[in-house]
């Protein structure tokens, strides 16, 4: 029988050769079949050998000889018990090849190291090859390595995890913003805390990602993870900078800019459902102000504006205008202004504000909210930097039609950077 | 087999990072704070140290520093997170201090086992 490198005894099993002489004589005859045999055996995922009655192997298939990073003549005409060290082939393999050349087919589960590789988790299949006679000489291995499905069922329950701590640690934090009237924006601790389980997730997602076979999907939901956690990591980074305690420094911002970022911010998270317009014309219109300040102003409206039409839905309206007060003087709000302003509306199709309460929004700790939503702080901030400005803010609201927030802040000269 | 520590006080990640060093290559070794590290330390065992700086107890920055007194030649991999004033300068200090390289969480652990590779000069890294 030829065992030697590059033959293929393989086609004993695939042409049922009834001789032993059967390499010379049937190729012409069975040369399909051989060819689908060498095709078959070497391009499967499992690593498949032909064992004898003396354990020697007598051919392996490509697959097992990339697993071992070895030649073929590395195992061929060798035996196992030399190849897996005696204690392992006695207790562990040579105990179920016996049962298999009794006839039986043997199917288990193992965790072995191939020699030099990592431990793995695999699914051994003994089939005995029979002859005409029934008697068996020899056993085809077919051993499936399945630690990437193992590891696939552990990254997936690690990932789940991750993302239930990061739930709950979410709501902790909301719910303690809401005491220390933070109004649920995460700050440095937090966001700590929150890149740790991005990283975990991420961590995981990327290890599947590298160990699942390219262009299938298992590989693609790792990698829509990834994607998942690279805009939650974008999304937090963006509430630190909003959240940042810094002392405000002033100097002319541009206010579309500021109002853009804001807009784009918010319907990153909004659901399909809601709409926010914002197609005014940009203005090269700057105000004296801390940007992030005036982005916590607009993204407090459009968080109340969004709360308002949340549970059917609805538009948002953002716009944007230069104000000439100059000609004459006029009381928005309560503030009496004159001069050059610009003019900010944030308007929703919301349930509205009723009218006995409207005069205390601006109040704070004043709120319509439910436990857990708001802090009651929102307005009363928004009110108090507007002021600080020099700008007015005011609201007007009809009951079922929405609310409709006014800011005026007064414009500065466009300023050298 | 280079040894590698990791000291991180999250379990989740410190477990993460295990999982995805952890190979015939390399044999890891974990600390849950930098106070753990160094009194786990083996300078025989150990050729890279992946600290977090942040961390109750031992402060990774100190840790930076009592580790390299006891192995100069040990190769330093900074990692940090958290707000936007606070790990910046952090890692910049870390630098200062002789890490060989910093990353600010959340970082790809695909970068994280080149660097490792890169120091070590692994040619065969799973």
């Amino acid at each position: 029988m030829k065992t030697n490198g590059g033959s293929y005894i393989f086609n004993v099993i695939a042409v049922k050769d009834k001789e032993k002489n059967y390499d010379h004589a049937d190729y012409g005859l069975n040369a399909r079949k051989k060819l689908f045999g060498k095709d078959v055996v070497d391009n499967s995922r499992s690593m498949i050998s032909i064992i004898n009655r003396d354990y020697v192997y007598e051919d392996v298939n490509d697959t097992f000889c990339r697993a071992h990073k070895n030649d073929r003549s590395a195992f061929v005409g060798k035996s196992l018990e030399d190849i897996w060290g005696s204690e392992n082939f006695q207790k562990k393999i040579k105990p179920n090849i016996d049962q298999c050349f009794s006839g039986k087919t043997v199917k288990y589960q193992a965790t072995f190291r191939i020699p030099h590789k990592n431990r793995g988790q695999f699914n051994v299949i003994f089939r005995p090859v029979k002859n005409t006679d029934g008697s068996v000489m020899h056993l085809v291995a077919d051993t499936f390595d399945v630690s990437r499905f193992k590891q696939l069922e552990i990254g997936t329950g690690n990932i789940r995890r991750a993302l239930e701590k990061f739930e709950s640690e979410y709501k902790n934090y909301l719910s303690d913003g809401r005491k220390s009237g933070s109004a649920g924006i995460p700050d440095g601790g937090i966001a700590h805390d929150l890149n740790n389980i991005m990283t975990t997730i991420g961590g995981y997602a990327t290890m599947l990602e590298n160990n699942l076979p390219e262009g299938s999907p298992e590989r693609q939901k790792a990698s829509k993870i990834i994607a998942a956690v690279e805009k939650a990591v974008s999304l937090t980074n963006q509430l630190i900078i909003f959240s940042k305690q810094s002392k405000p420094e002033i100097k002319p911002v541009n206010i579309c800019d500021v109002l853009g970022e804001s807009v784009g911010f918010m319907r990153s998270a909004l659901p399909s459902d809601i709409i926010i317009k914002s197609d005014f014309q940009s203005l090269d219109a700057f105000v004296l102000g801390d940007s992030t300040q005036l982005f916590r102003i607009f993204f407090n409206l459009l968080t109340n504006a969004v709360q308002s039409v949340e549970d059917k839905g609805g538009i948002i309206n953002v716009d944007l205008a230069l104000a000439d007060m100059t000609t004459k003087n006029k009381i928005i709000g309560k503030e009496n202004i004159t001069g050059k302003y610009i003019k900010v509306i944030v308007g929703d199709s919301g349930k509205g504000i009723d009218p006995e309460i409207l005069d205390r929004v601006f109040e704070p700790y004043f709120t319509t909210k439910k436990a857990g939503k708001g802090s009651g702080l929102g307005l009363s901030v928004v009110r108090r930097l507007v002021t600080d400005m020099g700008g007015s803010i005011s609201v007007s609201s009809k009951k079922n039609v929405g609310s409709s927030f006014i800011i005026y802040l007064p414009l500065a000269e466009k300023f050298p950077e | 087999m280079p040894g590698i520590l990791i000291i991180e006080d999250d379990p989740d990640l410190r477990e993460m990072l295990k999982t995805a060093l952890s190979g015939d290559y390399l044999s890891i070794l974990e600390a849950k704070d930098g106070k753990d590290a160094i009194i786990h330390f083996k300078p025989g065992v150990i050729d890279l140290v992946v600290t977090d700086l942040i961390m109750p107890e031992e402060d990774g920055l100190k840790v930076i520093m009592k580790i390299k007194e006891m192995k100069p030649g040990i190769k330093i991999i900074a990692i940090s997170g958290g707000g936007k004033a606070g790990p910046g300068s952090y890692l910049q200090i870390a630098r200062t201090l002789g890490a060989d390289a910093v990353f600010s969480k959340p970082f790809s652990i695909n970068d994280l086992a080149g660097k490792i590779k890169e120091l070590l000069k692994l040619e065969q890294f799973d």
